[in-house]
């Protein structure tokens, strides 16, 4: 049973299409991480998983409970670290956790995990008065008590310094560890990168990829490129370059010859030329990372 | 059953910032100003010592209208426009639970208030020496409890339905001027429409019910026996029935608003 099953959603606001028909699996056990641009409708796609928002059509399942008929079932299974929350101003740090724990029927300890999110200090003060960064380490915990079999964090690095981000993260894979399914999301790819098994690219409401990181990477390998300043008749080795794995474009400019292949078929190219019997003057690679790649998919985004 | 948690809260929360001694205090204030008047005109003679609820009749209507819906307009609207509610259905809580949690929660926060108003005034009767109307207090308290549920039912219905503080300031003005002064006309317009738009020869025995059907006149009404004026009786069990009717009606018509929309 998949952790997640989004069918055909989308979601209209008025006359704004939101989400045109997202179809999306997350898998038991994975940290998925969900990326676009602000806008694209990432938010908008939490809270309809988590019944804040209806769907205007589609079906969303979460641990086989679809979340329309039964949103208390599926928040009982899940840990939630919402955008655009604010703290209850009567209560203290503690007093958070011993709410949120009493509602879940569970029996974590307040202490434990402010402890594990860095605000055991902070425990006795009016959550009232806590920074942007500190708030989002108190919803962390809270999303935490009864060990969640899914965990979902909306742009869960919001407002923490660089030690806030590195315990995020240290946090996620422990949580995947102990064998919950982590979805966040993020506009940021590096966050991304660090942690995710899988991602989704949103852009404007609709998913142009899903794939692994490293899915990701092969695809910006692919599209890389060699160009090579040659002192004789780019004609003569061109064949020969073409013929070799990873190649997949020749082409003639000038005295140069540029290729378009993997990353690691590029050495082998410089010595298929030079045993051909050409003089390399000069090379340069036109390299595409994937935050470009990540930027060529949510080019235009509105 | 995750509503209780929320009453709870709702409790936790008026202690913890003071709403809850804020309004006891002023409900106590109101109601020993009210009974020192009344024994003071027990002991010139004026009043007889069964004319206590005479004087409580005011607070009753003013007070406790205002303080039910004061202490429920904002409720849930303020909660779902600054994020709380995000983080409190994040939780393992139905909306219905957070509706009618939110809902008993102030409502026992108004009792409280009431309570502490009354026994004030009692408290400086009886220690001044003066008889106390036991029964008639007790139907009193009874009839202002109704009262405040049915006000209270209509902010808490108010504030599961609009988006916006400001509209829920809005609507629940309009509704205190509705229901406590312009209803007041409503029956007689009705009368005059049914009679073809000329002044009726008779009163048709419905104006007193469509009038009832304001908790502030429904009050009025239940409150004729008590202070020991002539009352129809079926008047005075319709009159209870509408409190009560509204108690339930509005949250659910609020609840069904709220469950529908978009946080």
């Amino acid at each position: 049973m998949p952790a997640i099953a989004l069918r055909n959603v989308t979601k209209r606001f008025g006359d704004v299409h939101a989400l045109r028909g997202i179809d999306l699996t997350v898998e038991s056990g994975e940290v998925f991480g969900f990326l676009g641009p602000n806008g694209a409708g990432k938010s908008t796609t939490i809270d309809i998983l988590l019944h804040y928002t209806h769907p205007s059509s589609g079906s969303v399942d979460v641990l086989g409970h679809d979340v329309t008929e039964a949103p208390v079932a599926v928040r009982e299974r899940v840990g939630i670290l919402p955008e655009g929350f604010a703290p209850f101003e009567t209560m203290t740090g503690r007093q958070h956790l011993a709410y949120a724990i009493e509602s879940a029927d569970a029996d974590d300890e307040p202490e434990a995990l402010l402890e594990r999110v860095g605000l055991a200090d902070a425990a006795d003060r009016s959550a009232a008065a806590y920074s942007t960064g500190m708030t989002q380490r108190l919803a962390l915990a809270m999303a935490l008590v009864g060990s969640p079999d899914v965990l979902i964090l909306d742009e869960p690095s919001t407002g923490l310094d660089p030690h806030g981000v590195r315990r995020m993260r240290k946090i996620v894979r422990a949580e995947r560890d102990r064998g919950a399914t982590v979805f966040f999301s993020s506009h940021i790819l590096a966050q991304v990168e660090a942690v995710a098994d899988r991602v989704a690219i949103l852009r404007a409401g609709d998913l142009v990829a899903v794939d692994t990181i490293d899915g990701l990477r092969e695809t910006v390998d692919a599209g890389s490129e060699l160009i090579v300043d040659l002192t004789g008749e780019p004609a003569a080795v061109a064949p020969v370059v073409a013929s070799l794995d990873g190649v997949s474009t020749v082409d003639e400019r000038d005295d140069a010859l540029v290729v378009g292949c993997t990353a690691d078929a590029k050495l082998r190219v410089l010595d298929e030329i030079r045993a051909a019997g050409a003089t390399i003057r000069d090379f340069s690679t036109g390299e595409t990372s994937l935050e470009e790649l990540f930027v060529s998919y949510t080019e235009g985004a509105t | 059953m995750n509503w209780q948690l929320i009453a709870r809260k709702e409790i936790g929360d008026a202690i913890r910032n003071r709403q809850l001694y804020a309004l006891a205090a002023t409900f106590a204030l109101v109601f020993a100003v009210l009974a020192e008047l009344h024994v003071r005109q027990v002991d010139r003679g004026y009043a007889g010592s069964g004319d206590l609820v005479d004087q409580f009749a005011l607070p009753g209507m003013l007070l406790v209208p205002v303080s039910g819906l004061l202490l429920a307009s904002s409720a849930i609207v303020r909660r779902r426009s600054n994020g709380q509610l995000t983080l409190l259905l994040g939780l393992p809580h139905d909306r219905r639970d957070i509706v009618f949690g939110t809902y008993v929660g102030r409502y026992a926060i108004f009792l409280a208030s009431l309570l502490a108003g009354v026994f004030a005034g009692v408290a400086v009767v009886f220690g001044t020496g003066h008889g106390v109307p036991t029964i008639a207090v007790l139907a009193y308290l009874l009839a202002s409890a109704g009262l405040g549920l049915a006000y209270l039912a209509i902010a808490i219905g108010i504030s599961a339905t609009v988006r916006t503080q400001t509209w829920a300031t809005f609507a629940v003005f309009g509704a205190l001027l509705l229901l406590l002064f312009v209803w007041r006309f409503v029956p007689e317009a009705l009368a005059y429409a049914a009679a073809g738009f000329e002044e009726p020869t008779t009163r048709p025995w419905w104006t007193a019910y469509v009038g009832a059907l304001s908790p502030s006149l429904a009050y009025e009404r239940l409150l004729e026996p008590i202070l020991g004026s002539a009352a129809d009786r079926t008047l005075v069990w319709f009159s209870a029935a509408v409190l009560l009717a509204w108690g339930v009606v509005a949250p659910v018509v609020g609840y069904r608003r709220f469950v529908a929309t978009d946080l």
